[in-house]
């Protein structure tokens, strides 16, 4: 797996990641620490996820387009960057 | 805490990103071409310190929009408008130069063309230097703030 590539998939994980948790909160003890510190960071993760697949190069075209999907982005760009590695 | 963040945000900002906004704006200038040009300002060597120092302080600078961030937690100013459109802008410029300026200074480097590549690379910096003295800017003027 190529850097860029290596480095879409760790954000992306993290991405995933920090939706859950955000929605594991809201589900339960609805905490307002947790919302306002993950929430940003949540934001930042996305936006990287977003601009990583737009500007790395030889992606493919579903790639960067799931990758922008609000919501669907993290899981989709999980699964599409280990479709990628394979396809490699 | 804020005092302590704002001055590693900002020192970080001139010291990291400064030297990347000039080392990616002199590479184009020093990277071999492959015809003979006559030009007598092209050096390999000095290509690759640019390269390094671009790669190197570039991923340093991630500090900038990591305490930025923090930053903009602890003063309570991650909704506003200013706050998230410089972060786009600095999601779209680390993008660029992660993805695209370094990787084809390294294939300048590698594999000399024409110059075809280098002019590609000098808009591309054109783009990266544009998107941070917008960002300066936005830090500056903070447009839609709620206090002054």
């Amino acid at each position: 797996m190529s850097g860029p590539l290596r480095v879409l998939g760790v954000l992306s994980v993290l991405e995933l990641a920090s939706v859950l948790v955000l929605l594991g909160n809201l589900a339960t003890v609805h905490d307002p620490t947790v919302t306002s510190v993950l929430g940003p960071v949540h934001g930042a993760l996305y936006l990287s996820v977003a601009t990583n697949a737009l500007l790395a190069r030889r992606l493919t075209a579903r790639t960067r387009i799931g990758a922008v999907l609000p919501g669907l982005s993290g899981p989709l760009t999980v699964l599409n960057v280990r479709r990628e590695a394979r396809a490699s | 805490m804020e005092s302590l963040l704002l001055s590693a945000h900002v020192l970080a900002g001139i010291l990291l990103v400064g030297p990347v906004a000039v080392t990616a704006s002199l590479f184009p200038r020093y990277a071999p071409v492959s015809a003979t040009t006559g030009e007598t300002h092209r050096n390999a060597d000095i290509a690759r310190l640019l390269h390094r120092v671009t790669r190197g302080y570039g991923a340093a600078a991630l500090v900038v929009p990591v305490v930025g961030l923090a930053l903009a937690g602890v003063q309570g100013r991650t909704t506003e408008v200013w706050v998230i459109v410089a972060m786009v802008l600095t999601a779209v410029a680390g993008g660029l130069l992660a993805l695209q300026i370094a990787p084809r200074q390294r294939e300048a480097l590698d594999a000399p063309d024409d110059g075809a590549q280098l002019r590609r690379l000098g808009m591309l910096t054109g783009v990266f230097n544009l998107l941070w003295a917008l960002v300066v800017v936005l830090m500056i003027v903070r447009p839609g703030s709620s206090y002054p």
